[in-house]
Order: C-alpha cells, then structure tokens, then sequence
C-alpha cells in the first residue's frame, strides 16, 4: 500500500478505535440519530391518522438525512478535536500525514458511519413506519446522500479551520453551527414558508435542494435532476469556500502561535 | 566533516510587541545531543514549535538533512520526531492502538515487531492494552518516547520529557537515552530546566534569552564562563579576626558563624584565602570548594536580567 494510503487508514483505524473506546462517540452517532428516527417516526404516524394533505413520511425522511449529514460533520470535526482535547494533535500533525490526507481520513470515517446508519434508518423507517422507498426513489436518495456527504465536509472543514484559528473556546459549533443552517434549509417544512428575505438565504444553502426535493419525490419516480444539480454545484462552492477558509485560518493559527497553544 | 542533520539559520519569530524568537542560528551534528537552556520566556518552546512546524517562522531557514523544511517537509518529519511531556497520545484509546496508529502514519514496515521491540526496551509489556489515560505520568513517558522512537528517527525533539517526574523515573528516561545514544547514532535536541540532568546527557549547550543565544558550548565550557568559586571553611578560632580578613581580601562573604564560614571568591585566589584564614590564627578542621555548575551559570543569566 502506497504511504499516503497507510496514512490516511491510520487515521481512519484511530477513528475506529475511538469509536469503540467512547460511549460518547456511540451515543452521538448511533443513539441520538436512531432515537431520532423513531421519534419522527411515530410523529408522521400521528400524522398519517389525522391528516392527508401533509406529506407525513417526508418528516421522517428528512430527519434520516439531517441525522445523515449531522453525523458526517461530526465525524471530520470530531476527529480534530478528540485529538486536541487529548493533546495529540501536535503528534498527529508533526507526523508526515497532510492536511488533504489528514481530511479525506475523517471524511471516509463519516461516510463509513453514515452508511451503516443511513441503510439502518432506512430499514427501521420502511419496516416500522411504513416509509416507502421504490427503486427510482433510491436513486434520488443516492444522490441525496452524496450531497449531505460534501455539505457535511464542507462545514467540517470549516469548522475545525475556525478552532484552530480561535482555539477551544468555540469548540461548541463543532456541534452547533450546523443547527443554525436548519430553519433555513427547509429540513421539515417547505421553504414557500419562510419570509421574503430568509427564503432568499435559504436558496443560497446546498441542503435546501435537498430537502425541498426529498420533500416532493418522495413518491415521484423520477430522478430530480434539477434540485440534485443545484445542490451540487453549491456544495462545490461551499467546498471551495470552506477549503479556502481552513487554508487561511491554518497558517493564521500557526503564524499566532494559536496552534500550538490550543493544546494548552 | 558530515552534513549536520539540523541548521537553522535566522530563525526569528515576533509576536504583538516582543520578539521571541531573534534571529538564531545554530546546527546540529550528527549523533549529538543538545541541550536547549534557556529562563522562562527564553524562547525555546516556540523554536521549537518552529522546528516542528507547528508555528510558522517570520523569517530565517530550517533544514533537515540538507533539505529545506518547508519545501521537503514530509521527507524531513519521516526523519524527526518529538517527545515531551506537554503533549500526550489519544487517552481514550489504549497504547498498542495508539503505538499501531502512529507506525502507520510513518508508513513503518513490519510495525508489530517494531512495537514488540519497543515495547520490551521501555518496559511497556503490561501497559500494551491499558487506556492512555489510566497511566501514569512516569508510564505515559515512556509510551511518548516508544512513539518517537516508532520511526527510528535521525534526530527526536524533546521537550522537557522529564517534567512532572519523579527523580527515579527521571534517572530511568535518562538511561535509556544514554543507552540509545550508545546503540544508535541518534542526535536530539533537548530542553530542560533541570541543569544536571543538561549535564548529564547534553554534549553542547545553546543557553537562550530574550529570544537570542548568549552562549554555545559544552557544560564544562559554559560553567568555565563563571569566574567565581565557593568556599567553605570549618574553623576554631576568632570569628572577628577571620571575618574582617575576608572583608579586606576582597572575596564576597556568604555566611559567617562562630564555626563555619562560607565565601565567594575566583577561582585562583582560593589557596590564597585559605592561607589567609589560617594566618589570623584560626585552625581550619575542613575545607571545601564547590566549582561554578551549569546552574549557576543558569542563575546568573536568569538574575542579572530580572
């Protein structure tokens, strides 16, 4: 195996190791997404008595793909910080891994994680609740899954360049700057709801095409070409954003000597 | 003569209204251990958080091996690695994972009997699958150092290692770099505060302050730099006579008492003071000389800036 290959399974082995080790990690990516699930589960049940003008089963759908592109972000964030918080950055990053190296373990850590989750969330809501998921149907949240994957990378990436450049003390948006993207990406409701200038914004966010589309093909058999593309090529933006911001916030922690004094 | 396996050149670093770093230069021969001294505030934890990269210089040169640091850096870090007891590996996870995740990121060939070897020169074979965190600090040293020696590196790093240990489990870490200095042509650069420990197993000192070298050389060179001696005399005999003879010799008086008496004074100017001493009249029972050490060469760097 080439040395840039063993260095990224290094640190997908450690993610592997920390996982196991952690019941933290545990809960935050298996029962809290699960509890999730079931919970917007029996609600679009609720639903599915007392009304038939709601899409009820796009609630709990939704909920699969924001837990999905939660625990992607969570995963490369993460990775990051349990090294800091154990003082092992240093190590880790004194070591010859770069920095595309260093990411792409933790994002194929989260792909790896949402998968199992997303097939397990997928099998719970069809076989409990009644969620319908037809073959063209798949292919949409195929290329739904995708997209969460790079907008949870892009944020990610984001959000460990800023802990590097500002230090611990905002260590909570590694958990939290992706709830503040949630009313505007018309998660559970339509984005016909929000008013004039938040709908606007909301258009500017790659998982609103996501999930206005999850939203209106949930029964449709055709692929959604439209909303997908778009949400694509916003995730590439955001990508680009995101990667450029780390670079800058990067070299700016090490130029302040903030790198090496978030380790304490 | 070999190429050194680390030059640096002009190594400055500022920071918002002061220099930490003021343009040192220095290098480091192959197999050789040098001691990093310095006060608090000296500048040697950022130099080397430079030489890591974990801290950008503002301007000067670092090169490994002949090859520039910033344009060679992942040839350069398969070759170096670092220990101190500032930094830690993954608590929550145990020591053999931690010990497998690092031989893979420095791509080591036949990892487990690396780590077998390691393992059982560090005396780690009961801690192998112990968390991290569960260990002590003196057992959390050696597992550092297993790490830093995962790639048998040219050249280790290392930060004040012997921090927060206690003397026996400081004198087991100097023992085995005295013992890997003997087995492998290792170089290390080595920060401490514990002068002794600099004396024991540094062959040159850089003494830092303010950010800039005041002085390189071996520790007997260094401690040579100090002119003065102590000594100390046990007499019976008339204290005020003894005590108005060092006054006048000119030789700065420590500590007087109606037995003992304790002065400072250069080195070629003891047998002097003895005979002195003994001309007043007074029967010296002992005598002793203490030599200037490389704390006091510490001490007198640290005192003549505060």
């Amino acid at each position: 195996m080439n040395a840039s290959l063993t260095r990224i399974k290094a640190l997908l082995i450690q993610d592997l190791y920390q996982t196991r080790h952690s019941s933290e990690v545990i809960i935050d990516v298996i029962v809290f997404p699960l509890t999730n699930v079931i919970l917007f589960g029996y609600i679009s049940l609720y639903l599915l008595r007392n009304s038939t003008t709601i899409p009820t089963h796009s609630l709990l759908l939704a909920a699969i793909l924001w837990e999905s592109l939660r625990v992607l972000q969570y995963t490369v964030t993460f990775g990051t910080l349990w090294n800091l918080w154990s003082r092992n950055l240093t190590n880790v990053m004194i070591s010859p891994i770069s920095v595309s190296e260093f990411f792409t373990a933790f994002t194929l850590a989260g792909v790896l994680k949402v998968s199992v989750l997303f097939l397990i969330m997928l099998v719970l809501a069809a076989t409990l609740f009644g969620m319908p998921v037809s073959a063209p149907f798949a292919v949409n949240l195929l290329f739904y899954f995708m997209n969460l994957m790079l907008s949870g990378l892009a944020f990610g990436i984001f959000v460990t360049g800023m802990i590097f450049k500002w230090g611990t003390k905002i260590n909570s948006l590694a958990w939290g700057l992706i709830y503040f993207f949630q009313p505007i990406s018309g998660v559970y409701f339509p984005v016909s709801v929000l008013p004039e200038p938040l709908r606007s914004i909301a258009y500017v966010v790659p998982m609103t095409y996501v999930f206005e589309s999850a939203r209106s093909h949930l029964h449709s058999p055709r692929i959604d070409w439209q909303n997908l593309g778009m949400a694509f090529l916003i995730n590439m933006l955001y990508l680009s954003i995101a990667s450029f911001a780390f670079k800058r916030y990067y070299t700016a922690s090490r130029m302040t000597g903030q790198f090496a004094r978030n380790e304490g | 003569m070999s190429q050194p396996v680390l030059k640096v050149q002009n190594l400055t670093k500022r920071y918002k209204g002061y220099t930490a770093v003021d343009n040192i230069s220095f290098e480091i021969p192959s197999g050789k251990v040098i001691g990093l001294l310095g006060p608090n505030g000296a500048g040697k934890t950022t130099t080397i958080q430079m030489l890591l990269g974990i801290t950008l210089a503002d301007k000067g040169s670092i090169c490994y091996f002949g090859r520039d640091f910033y344009t060679h850096r992942q040839e350069c870090l398969q070759n170096i690695n670092f220990a101190s007891s500032f930094n830690s590996l993954q608590g929550k996870i145990s020591v053999i994972e931690n010990l497998k995740v690092f031989a893979m990121l420095y791509n080591i060939a036949d990892a487990t009997k690396k780590i077998d070897r390691l393992s059982e020169q560090l005396e780690l074979g009961g801690l192998m699958d112990d968390l991290y965190h569960n260990l002590s600090a003196g057992q959390k040293t050696r597992v550092n150092i297993a790490k830093a020696l995962l790639n048998d590196p040219k050249l280790i790093l290392m930060d004040e290692p012997t921090a927060s240990l206690d003397p026996d489990i400081s004198d087991k870490l100097l023992s085995i770099i005295e013992d890997l200095r003997k087995e492998s042509h290792l170089s290390i650069l080595y920060t401490s505060h514990d002068m002794n420990e600099v004396a024991r197993v540094c062959d040159e000192v850089i003494f830092l302050d303010h950010g800039k070298i005041i002085a390189h050389d071996t520790p007997l060179g260094l401690t040579k730099q100090i002119k003065t001696a102590t000594l100390k005399l046990v007499f019976e005999g008339e204290r005020q006579k003894v005590e108005s003879y060092i006054r006048e010799s000119g030789a700065t008086l420590v500590h007087i008492d109606k037995t003992r008496v304790q002065l400072k004074l250069p080195e070629q100017q003891i047998a002097e003071a003895i005979f002195g001493v003994s001309k007043t009249g007074a029967y010296i029972t002992d005598v002793e000389v203490e030599k200037p050490t490389l704390e006091d060469f510490f001490l007198h760097i640290a005192r003549k800036n505060t």
